[in-house]
């Protein structure tokens, strides 16, 4: 099994779905959290972008890609789905088609990656409907484009590290 | 090869250390308020843990990206959860066993650091202040894990 590749699925997964990771876990009358790391991609004017959708924190209103813009949907949310299952399943798989699918993996990060650090300024107000050039962007990063950089670094390190069975 | 239960357990509650502020250990309607808290240290009422701090009922965490000053935060809080991880990775049953022994001296290494680091800021608390420290249940449980880690080698050794 390629754990690293299982590693990079996971947090493909995680930024898939979560909008922050919970710290310091109690159990209270059900689960609950004292503090969070928030796993935004960038913020502008008070809207927290995600993998998933927006965040608007003036009027606390929450919209997913599927309603915002289909592009981004297919670009970011559905990318991202779709590496961190076929990502899971090909660490268990140690054959060079398991080493294609990692290959796969880091191709589809590296896609998000460029989506949103090039095309989503360039196009902001057809994407996003909001207006940012590449410094505001790159002024406002959230921890999820850091995250979504270190799960790059493990694909690639995933594609050389994957077992091949022996016969 | 069969899971190695000693050197998962040290990872599993190393997981827990990096991520839990207590759980209830008493579910009797006696004993209210019976929680088992993974603090590391207890200074002037503030209990501080891997992620951060507990301060009036309110939680502060130092973890994120946004400032250069914030890696010293997340770089403590990866000595735990990379004890974690290591933990369970090399204790799977297809684990390569050179690997494995790798992958405990590491957590062995991570661990010492993490108690060296705690050990110096309770001393430096005490002697050079009048607050109040104490260790908290989480100290103590960092050397279950490290005596957990140590065990794993020896039984990798000897098998």
């Amino acid at each position: 099994m390629n754990k690293i590749g299982f590693c990079s699925g996971i947090l493909s997964i995680i930024i898939s779905f979560l909008q922050s990771i919970p710290l310091g876990i109690y159990f209270d009358s059900g689960i609950s959290s004292y503090a969070s790391i928030s796993l935004s991609l960038f913020s502008n004017n008070n809207i927290d972008f995600f993998i998933w959708g927006t965040i608007d924190q003036s009027k606390l209103v929450v919209q997913s890609w599927l309603e915002a813009n289909l592009i981004s949907f297919f670009m970011l949310n559905l990318f991202m789905i779709i590496t961190g299952i076929i990502t899971i399943v090909g660490s268990t798989m140690e054959r060079m088609s398991g080493k294609a699918i990692m290959s796969l993996n880091s191709l589809l990060i590296l896609i998000v990656i460029i989506y949103i650090s090039i095309f989503i300024p360039l196009n902001s107000i057809e994407l996003i409907r909001i207006a940012i050039d590449f410094m505001g962007l790159f002024t406002s990063l959230g921890n999820g484009y850091y995250v979504l950089i270190i799960n790059l670094i493990l694909a690639l390190i995933a594609i050389r590290s994957h077992p091949l069975e022996t016969e | 090869m069969k899971l190695r239960k000693t050197g998962f357990a040290a990872g599993f509650l190393s997981i827990i250390l990096a991520f839990i502020a207590g759980v209830p250990f008493s579910f009797s309607n006696e004993t209210a308020n019976s929680i088992l808290n993974f603090s590391i240290l207890i200074i002037n009422n503030v209990e501080y843990f891997s992620w951060g701090y507990i301060s009036n009922d309110i939680g502060y965490t130092s973890l994120g990206f946004s400032s250069i000053e914030n890696f010293i935060a997340i770089s403590i809080w990866l000595l735990f959860f990379l004890t974690g991880l290591f933990g369970i990775m090399a204790s799977s049953p297809k684990s390569n066993p050179k690997h494995s022994k790798k992958l405990y001296k590491f957590n062995i290494l991570f661990i010492l650091l993490t108690l060296f680091i705690y050990t110096l800021d309770y001393i430096f608390v005490i002697f050079n202040s009048l607050s109040t420290a104490f260790f908290g249940f989480g100290y103590y449980l960092l050397y279950i894990i490290l005596v957990l880690n140590i065990i794993s080698i020896k039984i990798l050794k000897k098998s």
